[in-house]
């Protein structure tokens, strides 16, 4: 069996992603999975994901493009509270100021900085 | 009486795993929690976009987690195969399908045999593990090994199973069924096992729904959430999956749930080894990983989530994991704040926490 | 309570689930993944294994830059089972590459010995130069290939030059 994800992507800014994911999350109908970087060489994509409760394969997903390695991230924390642990892990392997976030969570205090970056080599 | 802080892991004899914990209690009342996950973080992550070539990935992510190797491993290999467009016949699915359920039962005879421990029923933690060892051998004997199955890889499975291995499994999961049921009884009736469990670490379904809690720990609540029936990955509601829930949402009641659902799981893989389909157990594959996908699996502890990224070439873009402790985490830590410290113990067990996999 | 009890009672007579390994064996079960043993006789050399290797076990060396000859190198404590190797091997049908049911022995005084187990095992006497002589033999193949690269390259070249000269 092939699996088909229906990805309904909905593209946002840094500054705006905030009141978008407010507007959009209804916590009995959608359960937040997590919150993603990619590493597009230099320039970084951020996902924040989200699936529905007793629909099939549907994942909603709101995507901030080009963000630079300097950028801010703000905390959906206050919309969602569980979405700390992943934020911050966003300032650990990343290393991404993250609003609120602590460091050191992810890796020991003496571990490889922003190891998730492509130019990070190990 | 003052503030104490009190350590708890990252080495404890109730912890299976490495995460601490330091709380802040007054009169044996947490009233703070700071939670460290990382002491096994191994970078699997980066490995999986640097050293190793997707065709190795269901071999690495195998090793995300000695529990739910299975899973890791069919995850990758579920989004690889979207990625490669391969589609693959009946038989593979089911014998995939086989193993994730066996793999379930064993998970979750392992939690609740934790969950007695570490209440102090020693006793019940013996003849939990020694109903699981039935299952541990049908595993092994499918998949060559006891813990590490390598079972799935892309485009089908590493063996076929035979006939003989078929009955074995069969015998072995009608004795299991037996244990499980007798096993069952006693975490249900036993008045001491009440005691330490009925009434602790009480999540309400608007709490597991807020926190976006995952798996057996949700469905303890009443919160109807499991991927199985949620992503179309493998077809279980062929075989007779059924979601399984209760209301309670305590410490006993996740253990309950779990026993609801190696009940579950036997059923089902008893209908898979009567109507396996004909067929090959390997595909053929070609061409290389392209675009970008997610996978969403249920593994014995909650819903495990991949992001893959791929652009043609033999080292992928991404591999994101998100497992499912990592979802439990805030609810636990939420969980702490009010609760006596004696029952800490119990609560972190419950949740089957898999510190390697969060880590990752 | 009183029926975990008589449970716990019954256990006293009942048979026991455990082996008690390493006083007695703990014998494979049937099917069990085990060491690779390979025949060199069957090889084409395609170098497939060595790719899939997750963990890279496997290594050829090319110990004869004229003939092209490779040496296979397989390290049974790297390896992790998983059978990879044998699935990607054209001619595991035939017996090239086979996983058997028995475990490599753990790396204790001794290491063990035998043709099937591949070049590197068998020219080690000291189980604690394992480490440090798979090492050696990873360089080696790293080198080794490019040289032999560079030399079919030459090779090539110094043909299509010959061949030039010929044509004048
Ligand atoms: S079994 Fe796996 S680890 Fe061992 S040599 Fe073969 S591919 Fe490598
Ligand atoms: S895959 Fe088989 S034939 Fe090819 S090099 Fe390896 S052992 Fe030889």
């Amino acid at each position: 069996m092939m699996i088909n994800p229906d990805m309904q992507i909905e593209e946002v800014t840094l500054d705006n992603v905030v009141e978008k994911i407010k507007d959009f999350y209804d916590e009995s109908e959608w359960n937040f999975i997590t919150v993603n970087a990619t590493d597009l060489g230099g320039k970084l994509q951020i996902d924040w994901l989200f699936s529905k409760y007793g629909a099939k394969n549907i994942i909603k997903i709101f995507r901030a493009q080009d963000v630079s390695y300097d950028a801010f991230i703000p905390s959906i924390v206050p919309v969602i509270p569980s979405a700390w642990l992943a934020e911050w892990e966003l300032a650990d392997l990343f290393g991404l100021e993250v609003e609120n976030a602590a460091t050191g969570v992810f890796i020991a205090p003496d571990g490889p900085k922003a190891p998730l970056r492509a130019d990070t080599k190990l | 009486m003052g503030k104490i802080v009190v350590p708890f892991g990252s080495q404890h004899v109730a912890l299976p795993e490495p995460i601490s914990f330091l709380f802040d209690t007054e009169n044996e009342i947490i009233t703070k929690v700071e939670a460290h996950i990382g002491y096994v973080h191994r970078g699997i992550e980066k490995a999986a976009i640097t050293r190793f070539e997707y065709n190795q990935l269901p071999y690495l992510t195998a090793r995300v987690c000695g529990l739910c190797s299975i899973t890791h491993a069919g995850a990758v290999v579920h989004g690889i195969e979207k990625l490669m467009d391969i589609e693959v016949n009946k038989r593979i699915d089911y014998l995939r399908m086989l193993v994730v359920e066996l793999d379930r039962i064993h998970s979750h005879m392992l939690a609740n045999g934790h969950v007695a421990e570490v209440v102090g029923y020693e006793n019940l933690f013996m003849q939990t593990f020694r109903a699981r060892e039935d299952v541990m051998d049908v595993l092994e004997r499918i998949t060559g090994n006891r813990v590490q199955y390598d079972y799935q890889t892309i485009g089908g499975v590493a063996r076929d199973i035979d006939l003989e291995t078929a009955e074995f499994a069969k015998k072995k999961l009608k004795k299991l069924k037996e244990n499980v049921l007798k096993v069952m009884e006693f975490h249900d009736s036993d008045y001491t096992f009440g005691l330490k469990t009925k009434g602790v670490g009480v999540i309400s379904k608007e709490m597991a729904a807020k926190y976006n809690t995952a798996g057996p720990i949700a469905r303890a609540s009443g919160l109807e959430t499991d991927v199985r029936a949620e992503f179309d990955y493998l077809p279980f509601e062929e075989v007779g999956y059924k979601m399984q829930t209760r209301k309670e949402g305590d410490v006993w009641a996740r253990n309950m749930v779990r026993f609801d659902e190696v009940l579950n799981s036997i059923e089902m893989c008893e209908n898979i080894l009567d109507n396996l389909p004909q067929g090959e157990h390997q595909v053929k594959v070609k061409g290389r990983p392209k675009g970008e996908t997610v996978v969403r699996v249920e593994a014995p502890r909650g819903e495990c989530f991949y992001y893959l990224k791929a652009s043609g070439k033999k080292v992928m873009d991404r591999v994101r994991i998100r497992v499912p402790t990592y979802a439990n985490i805030p609810i636990l830590k939420e969980l702490f704040l009010g609760a006596k410290y004696s029952d800490a113990q119990a609560i972190v067990l419950s949740f089957d926490p898999c510190m390697s996999c969060t880590a990752r | 309570m009183l029926k975990m009890f008589i449970e716990s009672l019954k256990n006293l007579v009942s048979e026991p689930e455990t082996i008690k390994y390493p006083f007695e064996p703990s014998p494979e079960p049937k099917g069990y993944r085990g060491t690779i043993h390979y025949n060199e006789e069957l090889c084409i050399f395609c170098d497939k294994c060595e790719n899939i290797c997750p963990p890279g076990a496997i290594k050829f060396v090319v110990v004869d830059y004229e003939t092209g000859k490779k040496e296979y190198n397989y390290n049974p404590y790297l390896c992790i089972y998983c059978g990879a190797c044998v699935r990607e091997c054209p001619k595991a049908d035939e017996g090239c590459l086979v996983q058997v049911e028995t475990r490599t022995p753990p790396l204790g005084r001794s290491v063990p010995k035998g043709k099937e187990l591949g070049y590197f095992i068998n020219r080690i006497d000291n189980p604690k130069e394992v480490e440090s002589k798979w090492r050696e033999i990873e360089e080696l193949n790293i080198k080794t290939k490019e040289e032999y690269k560079a030399y079919k390259k030459a090779k090539r070249a110094q043909k299509a030059a010959a061949k030039a000269k010929g044509e004048e």
